[in-house]
């Protein structure tokens, strides 16, 4: 990602209609449409309108900064300031229908900021691709928004068939690829999955272009001896930064089947994951078949989590399986890949030996910390994501204030609101501030879904929410006596399985 | 702007429906609607930045407008108000029509 520009008005409404004329001119420069420079315009001036009007003291001056930076087929705004660090979506309801339906907004002179906040922001998830919001305590709050141009996604692939191929054309050799590669590897997702893979980054080989030069992808292809693109797999940093990478976009043309591609395409990658820096791999194995996490476990892999409904009911394996029943949940499987032997974690006594027993699966032994600290904190840190092509999202929990509770209900109506249909939060075992509140997020209906080590934190305890789904859970498949104990405990956590 | 035709009053608002101008707005129409006319059509054709407290004082329009049995409609967005108010679900609540003349004589 390449930086352009970067902004600073005042916390003054004349100022909007420069910053996003501005945002206008560079959008088109950056060959969005018209369509998409007006959604990301709007978004701009919409969420500047709500944060000078409701997130300032009256009579004071401050900077708001505004980042637009190209991204890979796409632009992204960021907005910084250092305003009133509350949370916007406090005290809001639970439905777009409800805000509709509420009484009070007969009397909209007397604005109610929180209300209007929560419209705001359930419109701008749906017009974005990207929306982060970011409360950064004393430091104030980031905003990050994004779309992508859809001029620069790949078009409608005609499906190959056995007579479309040559019939001398057969698996050649394995390489890793080149950004060249960019275009033929979306073609051969989109061949394989028309629209429906989950992480959509596939179906811009400008986007794919940009990570492939970059070191957050590592991509191998298998190549056919006519040089054609038979094959991909691909190590991804799931985001920037991060201390663990996954093994996925696993794919390779059906009609160049039995010919063991996969196998090779997982042996390649595997071996530059072993020597690479990062403290593990993993992988989001599919719970509709066993076949990536049979892989898992041939190379090593341990069950530490399942993120119930992960994906979109939508996405599919076009050419592998049957329409899915209900959203797809998938099973981290992890591998580290540094020899930690024993770590000392705060544990949450109700689930103290499950966590235990999963660390032991990856040959480590954990001990309880029982060290005492003082939270003197009042402010929570924390980001949230929503990814609308799964339509999940997620919480980081990165500091703990007497606020987190407040903070983190307030903030699962807003995305409950933008309905969404789960949430991940991914809390800190090594903050005993964290693991303190774990009986109160389950109050607000999270639950234990695993562990997830050096995701996010370093030791991370992974909790889920869920928008009103009941799952059936019997049509979740998972391999190992482990993952078949961890399901069954998770479904007895969940609260929209209790009343069975 | 205000103007009469078939017993609908007509509101015509224009530039922008935001944080500034939207409760100025839903002041305005609230008096407007005390008259209990026999329907109110807001036309957006001259609105270009339909903002969420714009999209809450068409609401509470709508909502006053119901409890008085005035009917009402927005009409005439064009192409970024429409997304704003089909994606935030508000069209499930407020009628909507492509042109003036088709909500006077729909509704």
């Amino acid at each position: 990602m390449y930086k352009i520009s970067s902004i600073k008005i005042y916390n003054n409404l004349d100022y909007i209609d420069g910053a996003v004329e501005y945002l206008r001119v560079v959008s088109k420069k950056l060959n969005l449409n018209e369509k998409e420079t007006n959604r990301i315009c709007y978004a701009l001036e919409e969420s500047l309108n709500n944060s000078i009007s409701f997130c300032f003291e009256p009579d004071t001056e401050e900077i708001i900064q505004i980042d637009i930076s190209a991204i890979p087929s796409g632009v992204e705004v960021t907005i910084k300031d250092h305003g009133i660090p509350k949370n916007p979506f406090v005290h809001i309801p639970n439905d777009i229908d409800e805000i509709v339906e509420d009484k009070s907004f007969d009397n909209v002179t007397n604005e109610n900021s929180d209300k209007i906040g929560a419209v705001s922001d359930f419109i701008i998830h749906k017009i974005l691709d990207n929306y982060t919001y970011e409360n950064l305590g004393s430091n104030g709050r980031m905003v990050k928004m994004s779309i992508y141009s859809q001029g620069s996604k790949i078009g409608k692939e005609k499906e190959e068939t056995l007579t479309d191929m040559d019939k001398d054309e057969h698996y050649d050799s394995i390489r890793f690829s080149q950004s060249s590669d960019a275009l033929a590897i979306s073609r051969l997702f989109h061949s394989t999955y028309g629209y429906t893979y989950p992480n959509d980054v596939v179906y811009y080989p400008g986007r794919l272009q940009e990570l492939l030069k970059s070191i957050s992808l590592i991509s191998a292809v298998a190549v056919s001896n006519k040089k054609n693109i038979i094959g991909h797999i691909a190590l991804m940093n799931p985001y920037k930064g991060s201390k663990v990478i996954e093994w996925g976009m696993a794919i390779s043309n059906s009609l160049f089947r039995g010919q063991s591609i996969m196998s090779k395409l997982i042996e390649i990658i595997m071996q530059r994951a072993s020597s690479s820096n990062f403290y593990g791999v993993f992988s989001h194995s599919v719970t509709n078949h066993e076949f990536t996490q049979k892989i898992c476990k041939t190379y090593g892999f341990s069950d530490v989590a399942i993120l119930v409904g992960y994906t979109d009911i939508n996405l599919s394996f076009r050419h592998i399986n049957n329409k899915l029943s209900q959203r797809e949940s998938t099973l981290i499987n992890f591998k580290p890949l540094k020899d930690i032997k024993k770590v000392k974690l705060y544990l949450p006594k109700n689930h103290k030996k499950i966590i235990k027993k999963l660390y032991e699966y990856m040959g480590i032994k954990v001990k309880q910390n029982k060290d005492e600290v003082k939270n003197t904190l009042t402010q929570s840190i924390f980001s949230d994501h929503i990814t609308p092509s799964l339509n999940n999202a997620e919480i980081v929990l990165k500091v703990v204030g007497s606020d987190v509770i407040e903070q983190i209900s307030a903030t699962t109506k807003k995305l409950c609101i933008a309905k969404v249909d789960v949430i991940y939060m991914y809390v800190n075992m090594e903050d005993e501030n964290a693991i303190n509140n774990i009986e109160e997020f389950e109050k607000l209906g999270y639950f234990f879904v695993g562990v997830f080590p050096y995701f996010h934190h370093n030791h991370t305890l992974v909790m889920e929410y869920i928008n009103n789904i009941k799952f059936d859970y019997d049509a979740i498949t998972v391999l190992t006596p482990m993952a078949q104990e961890l399901k069954k405990y998770i479904q007895k956590l969940d609260p929209n399985q209790i009343g069975e | 702007m205000i103007t009469n035709e078939k017993d609908f009053i007509i509101v015509s608002p224009n530039g922008k429906l935001d944080t500034i101008s939207a409760p100025k707005f839903s002041d305005e129409l609230s008096q407007l609607l005390k008259d209990k006319p026999k329907g109110c059509i807001i036309d957006l054709s001259k609105i270009s930045f339909l903002s969420s407290s714009g999209l809450q004082a068409l609401l509470a329009g709508a909502k006053t407008s119901k409890n008085n049995n005035i009917k009402y409609a927005v009409c005439s967005m064009n192409e970024m108000v429409n997304d704003v108010f089909t994606l935030s679900g508000f069209d499930r609540f407020i009628k909507t029509f492509d042109t003036k003349d088709n909500a006077i004589n729909s509704l």
